[in-house]
């Protein structure tokens, strides 16, 4: 089954990349967000299946974003793409309930997860 | 398989090019205006003022007249037309107040909402020039260069996620290479054969991604093929 997902990344760039992957599994991307409060909103209007969020971002970073979605819908769906292998940003991750943090370029680990998702579902 | 969307939303949900477009076009007819009425309110201010200073010669000329030959004292209908010019002059030198009120106004506004911003973003832009890639410009959702500010910090945080990228491949790549040494030193290449496969491979995955990155960038009418950099057809 595919999912519907939010991207969140300060960066277009990598937006661009992460989309271009996750269309390629057959997902549909429905929103894309560049920072934290807009991720909120866009979460509150959309309802994704999942949410790609990246660590780093203006305005609110997603960890901060993150607990907030976590915060109005328990049984959401993130997953932190990152570049950062901070152990802090992991453990925090971690304690969120998110469903991975894992590095942005690491397609195999990523796919492996949406399809735990998905089986879920 | 889920039908795709053609461009995904960001909020709000709207076709980006043709509000952007419609945003610009709406600035752009804004400042025109406003160019305009600083005109007018210019020539208005300059008429007035050379009217005020007439009418107050005038004045002076009259009753220096009238001082002359009626010795200051003058008929009904001459004090009447005195005091109508006085009070005319009033009215005069009361717009003229105004106008130069609201051309001042104008010009606050418009180093409020244009020259401050604009030092902001060339502020920015010149740190990022230099450098410093974490530097960021305020988008206040109200200022007319919010989309300019938006990009700035768009840009900045590409060249940042690249760099970020670049950093943490290399960084990979040469844990990998300590590993091939260590490997090698230990003199025995064939007991280990799989463990040196499994270290070139990472280099190799993280050579393709640095690849992979350098091919969606084209800079200098070139770009890179995978293996070298070529000149783009510009045709």
């Amino acid at each position: 089954m595919a999912m519907r997902v939010l991207v969140v990344d300060d960066s277009g760039f990598m937006r661009k990349r992460i989309i271009e992957e996750l269309r390629s599994q057959g997902h549909a991307i429905i929103g894309e967000a560049r920072s934290g409060i807009e991720a909120i909103e866009l979460y509150r209007a959309l309802k994704p299946d999942l949410v790609t969020m990246d660590i780093t971002m203006r305005d609110m970073d997603g960890i901060t974003a993150a607990k907030q979605i976590m915060g109005e819908d328990p049984k959401a769906n993130i997953l932190f793409l990152t570049i950062l292998n901070d152990e802090k940003y992991k453990t925090e991750a971690e304690r969120l309930g998110a469903k991975g943090f894992i590095n942005k370029t690491d397609t195999p680990s990523i796919t492996r997860i949406i399809r735990e998702l998905e089986q879920k579902q | 398989m889920a039908t795709q969307p053609a461009s995904s939303p960001r909020f709000p949900i709207e076709d980006p090019k043709r509000s952007r477009g419609k945003r610009f076009a709406l600035l752009a007819t804004r400042y025109r205006l406003v160019a305009v009425f600083c005109l007018l309110a210019l020539v208005a201010i300059g008429l007035n003022a050379l009217f005020v200073a007439e009418l107050h010669t005038e004045i002076e000329k009259i009753e220096v007249l009238l001082k002359t030959n009626s010795g200051g004292n003058p008929s009904g209908d001459l004090r009447k037309e005195i005091e109508f010019l006085s009070s005319q002059k009033t009215r005069m030198t009361v717009l003229l107040a105004v106008l130069i009120a609201c051309f001042g106004s104008i010009v606050y506004l418009f180093y409020r909402r244009v020259a401050i911003p604009l030092e902001g973003l060339t502020r920015a832009a010149r740190r990022m020039s230099r450098g410093e890639l974490s530097a960021t410009v305020h988008v206040h959702p109200k200022h007319d260069f919010r989309e300019i500010a938006q990009i700035i910090n768009d840009m900045s945080a590409n060249f940042q996620e690249v760099l970020l990228l670049m950093g943490t491949t290399v960084g990979n790549s040469q844990s990998a290479i300590e590993q091939i040494e260590k490997l090698l030193k230990n003199g025995n290449a064939a007991g280990c054969a799989e463990d040196l496969t499994d270290q070139i491979q990472t280099i190799r995955n993280d050579l393709e991604l640095l690849s992979s990155v350098m091919r969606e960038f084209e800079f200098y009418h070139t770009r890179f093929d995978g293996r070298k950099v070529v000149p783009t057809d510009r045709s």
